[in-house]
């Protein structure tokens, strides 16, 4: 009431005009930002681009995040199961299909040769899988 | 051979045996020829009978086990009249005194015993005495392959299976030096004053009448719970029982453990494993499965176990029923076999090899091929785990048996870490997964087990430690020998019948040599 007293109704609106692009407007460009963020970036996509059943995957995958809640994050994951400079990642994104089937089941087989292993379900499982499948949930 | 038993009579003979079983009979057929007369005491005739069967019962205080009328053979032959055949010895391993195993290792080694065992394999009807892989499968092709050495590969042999009832009847039969005396109960093993030597048997019929046998030498070969049943019965000197003056007879009462828990998804659906299912070479049956290293075994303390492998052809839900238990309540709780299947599907999309096998699986409503791992772990020595007497008595008024067998973590730790180190062996070589899950708590293992009763008189140079010496001879008595797998201090994972006519034939080689310098 005090602030309505000093000032008037009209500077009130002009003063709200200001203020709008700078402060109100920071929530909606925090909402596109957030937006862009959670789209997958192309190294996501590929990964998941792995697997013709993704159905199959996203169900082991939902087992995974069951017994794992807190790696639930897609770009956790992805630096989980790919741990490389962005270089390096960028390699990836450019790596055919055939190829990166080949590097991922070498990462496997040397999660179980180095105890990297997770149960899901029963299953003993590699890590390296388990966290492609959780990716494709949580796509 | 006498079917019916004599009368108030006292027999005279040299060298007595208690118990027409795989044990008695390969004693007996060593015997035979001899410059000795030999007496064969059998409580059973040559076909099932439910009363003398019923001698067997006894109760259950322990884990949860078979009725232990059920689990034995009382007629001649014994239990070989039901017995699988599946024969391998021993591994080297389950011969030694192992740190992390309390109260194991033997008097000797299996090198030792090799001789024995070669001459106890015609005697099952085996094929020579040949236990690693190479011989049987040359290529290695239809082996699982693995990276490491880990995990090992062994065969085991089957036998026809032997009724040794049944095939060495007429060798008994027409023996000029041996005696089988059928529906023959021994109630007693008399002693002199001291319980030094045994002087008698007493020996009743379920008819009534009831005789007695001298002799120089005593063979008891009656099974892992009636050998210690007879001589804690056989208390008219020694209170506490015969060759019982530290404690020792029925303790250490020892079973294979056997678990269906696990299950193997292959990558390849049409992976070869001719290898580790029962096949022929030539005439001799043989079957492969796995191990682990004994430098595993080492390292990691786990007592010794064998996991086969079992084609699950049908829908695992329906294989579960079939199967086991514990396979039946994973299904149940976590819909196993649409997992599985899911499973098979992603994996096969991380594999060249796989993906191609598994896409005409996919919505083909065809089941997975899966196999299930069928685990046998060594129990480890454990004193606690005993036969005593019971105050309930059978037909013939002597004390019935009470079992308390009891299994330690030891047990239970090492089938599950030995399954996780063959899951990670099985992923490192891109074969599969393994999926496996003990129920929680102590009753962790499938009820029973497969009827392999060990280690209640077990061996050692020792008195304080056994109760037979390393010729079986009860410790303190000098006529009194053991045989059969009562002796055993430790076992493996190895179906005992094999070991136990092999530890015979050894037994037999040592009486006559007593004889021998007892006449001379």
């Amino acid at each position: 009431m005090r602030i309505l007293n000093i000032i008037s109704r009209r500077s009130f609106l002009v003063t709200l005009g200001w203020l709008i692009p700078f402060g109100f407007m920071r929530p909606v460009h925090a909402l596109a930002k957030l937006r862009e963020l959670s789209r997958p970036d192309p190294l996501t996509l590929k990964l998941a681009e792995i697997f013709i059943h993704k159905d199959s995957a996203k169900i082991v995958g939902q087992a995974y995040l069951q017994s794992f809640p807190g790696e639930a994050d897609i770009h956790f994951l992805v630096d989980l199961i790919c741990p490389f400079q962005a270089a390096r990642q960028s390699e990836i994104i450019k790596t055919d299909g055939m190829k990166l089937r080949e590097l991922l089941f070498l990462q496997q087989c040397q999660d179980f040769e180095y105890g990297r292993v997770v149960k899901v379900q029963g299953w003993i499982l590699s890590q390296t899988e388990a966290r492609l499948c959780a990716l494709v949930a949580l796509l | 051979m006498r079917a019916h038993c004599p009368k108030n009579k006292s027999i005279e003979t040299e060298v007595c045996i208690i118990g027409a079983g795989a044990a008695g009979i390969t004693l007996a057929r060593e015997f035979i020829g001899r410059p000795f007369r030999v007496s064969l005491l059998e409580s059973g005739g040559f076909e099932f009978d439910s009363e003398t069967q019923s001698l067997y019962e006894g109760s259950n205080v322990g884990r949860p086990y078979h009725s232990l009328d059920a689990v034995r053979g009382r007629f001649f032959g014994g239990t070989t009249n039901y017995w699988a055949g599946n024969c391998r010895p021993l591994d080297e391993i389950d011969f030694e005194p192992r740190p992390w195993v309390p109260y194991s290792g033997w008097p000797f080694d299996r090198a030792h015993l090799v001789p024995y065992y070669q001459r106890a394999q015609p005697i099952c009807q085996l094929g020579p005495f040949a236990y690693n892989p190479e011989p049987w499968d040359p290529t290695g092709n239809s082996r699982l392959q693995f990276k490491g050495d880990r995990i090992i590969h062994r065969i085991l042999q089957h036998s026809p299976p032997t009724r040794f009832g049944q095939v060495y009847k007429d060798d008994i039969a027409r023996a000029t030096n041996v005696v089988a005396y059928l529906n023959a109960n021994v109630v007693e093993v008399e002693t002199n004053e001291t319980a030094g030597k045994v002087t008698q048997l007493r020996v009743a019929c379920l008819q009534g009448s009831k005789f007695w046998v001298r002799a120089k030498v005593f063979i008891l070969a009656t099974g892992g719970i009636e050998n210690p049943r007879l001589l804690l019965l056989s208390n008219g000197v020694q209170k506490t029982g015969l060759g019982n003056q530290h404690d020792l007879v029925g303790r250490f009462f020892m079973e294979h453990v056997g678990e269906r828990t696990a299950v193997f998804l292959p990558l390849n659906p049409e992976i070869d494993t001719a290898f580790h299912e029962p096949h022929n070479i030539g005439k001799i049956s043989v079957m492969g499965f796995l191990s682990l290293a004994r430098e595993v075994q080492q390292r990691e303390k786990l007592l010794n176990l064998s996991v086969s492998l079992s084609p699950l052809i049908l829908s695992l839900r329906t294989a579960a029923s079939v199967y086991g238990k514990p396979l039946l309540e994973s299904a149940r709780h976590t819909d196993f076999d649409a997992f599985t299947r899911h499973l098979g599907y992603m994996l096969a999309d991380l594999d060249d090899i796989a993906v191609s096998s598994y896409r005409h699986l996919s919505g083909s409503g065809r089941p997975l091929r899966l196999f299930q791992l069928r685990c046998t772990v060594e129990s480890a020595p454990n004193p606690h785990s005993r036969v005593t007497l019971a105050p309930e008595r059978d037909i013939l008024g002597k004390n019935r048996v009470r079992l308390d067998w009891r299994l330690s973590e030891l047990e239970k730790r090492s089938l599950e870490r030995s399954l996780e180190i063959l899951a990670t062996e099985v992923g490192r070589a891109g074969l599969g997964r393994i999926h496996f899950s003990l129920r929680p708590g102590s009753d962790w293992t499938s009820p029973g087990g497969p009827h392999h009763h060990m280690g209640t008189t077990r061996m050692s140079a020792d008195p304080k430690k056994g109760v037979v010496n390393e010729n079986c001879r009860v410790h303190g008595v000098s006529n009194l020998f053991v045989a059969g797998s009562s002796v055993f201090p430790t076992f493996g994972y190895a179906h005992p019948t094999l070991t136990i006519v092999t530890l015979a034939i050894r037994l037999a080689d040592h009486v006559k040599s007593i004889i021998k310098n007892q006449s001379s």
